[in-house]
């Protein structure tokens, strides 16, 4: 009895095997791995969201605009990309932009997520643009916001408008 | 009985002392690649987090004055009077303005026709100001400041309004421009969270680019710190802390609702 007691107590003293610490050491980097990914998922999910919420902010801008554009008279140019506010005169003003293909620094309808002009090479920058879309006798704008989200892929954002 | 005699006396062989400093250098490099791996990412996404929670309350913040604007009844009810220097000759600034004597700065404020908002420009709060902008209903003595609200020390006496910057907030930029004689106005908003730090301010985490390198603001390592935090420019600097500070900036229109 005692020499079987003796026998357990020294096999219980053997240690780990070589082959269970690189399987705990693998579990370990699988916990870790797998904390890595998601947090880093989350937060580019975050990133994604952000985006949509500026993007969603510019696009109410540009409906405003356009809002007080149309309802002050101003008829609406078919050719329109986007409308902007820029200081003439000393006071603002409400200006469309039909010229396409400016790159990207010099095109007022290619914006950063603050409203401002993005420079050449910003990301994400916001490319803005409005379509009228007429059937009969009624109009509608829709306009929308593009770009290039964190996973690399285009998203868009788009509002209708349509004027009583 | 057999004894087990040759397993036993194997497994008791232990290890030397060369393996066993080879295995604790092994296994500390190990570790603390696992604890720099943890310690970046979880700084990453605490910066994540803190740029989307600023990100925010700039819109929670320029979605409320569009609010205000679209419901209020004419244009000429929207007032935007910038915060003024005003040059005071005492020990201390008479209440209400902020800044240390001879220059003292009076609260800007911002009307609707319901509603008045009074801001401090580049004050944190609450180390600088109790409030950097705060929305109260529109006084009865017109667009000007209410002796009440004007003073941001007596913040225990507002009855009514709120904070709309909380604390380790900053007011960056602020305007409300008309957009020409069009029933339209532009915000311009900037908002900036710092923390940490001395005193917890983390003014030492902003800065403004371009500026020279030895010059108070400068973005290279090792510069003193930002005293004017009203520059429309400012951004977080790119060093140890930047998880602590997150900058946010908005310019959107909104028309008036209500037929002028």
């Amino acid at each position: 009895m005692q020499l079987k007691k003796n026998l357990f107590t020294k096999l219980a003293q053997r240690g780990d095997t070589i082959i269970e610490v690189t399987i705990a050491i693998a579990v370990c980097g699988l916990v870790l791995g797998g904390s890595f990914y998601a947090i880093n998922h989350e937060s580019l999910e975050i990133e994604n969201q952000q985006e949509h919420n500026q993007a969603i902010k510019l696009v109410e801008s540009q409906l405003e605009d356009l809002r007080t554009y149309y309802i002050e008279g101003n008829t609406v140019n078919t050719n329109l990309i986007c409308l902007y506010t820029k200081t003439v005169s000393g006071t603002l003003a409400i200006v469309e932009d039909t010229t396409s293909g400016q790159p990207q620094g010099s095109n007022p309808c290619i914006l950063q997520g603050d409203g401002s002009l993005a420079p050449a090479g910003a990301e994400p920058a916001y490319s803005l643009s409005i379509n009228l879309i007429s059937s009969g006798s009624s109009t509608t704008f829709s306009a929308s916001v593009s770009w290039l989200n964190v996973y690399g892929t285009n998203s868009e954002v788009s509002l209708d408008f349509r004027p009583q | 009985m057999k004894q087990p005699k040759l397993i036993s006396g194997n497994n008791q062989s232990g290890f030397t002392i060369i393996e066993f400093l080879i295995s604790s250098v092994g296994f500390t490099a190990v570790l603390l690649i696992m604890t720099f791996g943890i310690i970046d990412f979880m700084v990453d996404y605490y910066k994540v987090t803190l740029s989307a929670t600023v990100q925010t309350s700039a819109t929670n913040i320029s979605t409320t004055i569009e609010r205000s604007i679209e419901l209020s009844s004419s244009q000429s009810s929207v007032e935007f009077i910038s915060p003024s220097l005003v040059t005071v000759h005492a020990h201390d600034c008479p209440a209400g303005y902020l800044g240390t004597p001879p220059n003292c700065t009076e609260p800007g404020y911002f009307c609707t026709s319901t509603e008045e908002f009074s801001f401090f420009l580049g004050e944190e709060v609450p180390y600088d100001s109790s409030y950097a902008l705060y929305q109260l209903p529109l006084p009865s003595s017109g667009c000007t400041p209410d002796p009440q609200y004007d003073s941001p020390a007596s913040s225990s006496a507002w009855t009514d309004g709120r904070s709309l910057l909380g604390n380790n907030y900053r007011l960056i930029n602020f305007n409300v421009q008309p957009v020409g004689s069009l029933p339209e106005e532009t915000i311009i908003l900037k908002i900036a969270y710092t923390s940490g730090g001395t005193n917890n301010t983390g003014d030492d985490l902003l800065c403004v680019p371009g500026q020279p390198a030895s010059s108070p603001g400068s973005c290279s390592p090792g510069s003193p710190n930002l005293t004017d935090f009203t520059n429309s420019s400012i951004v977080c600097k790119g060093q140890k802390g930047q998880q602590f500070c997150a900058v946010a900036a908005l310019q959107s229109s909104v028309g008036f609702l209500i037929s002028q």
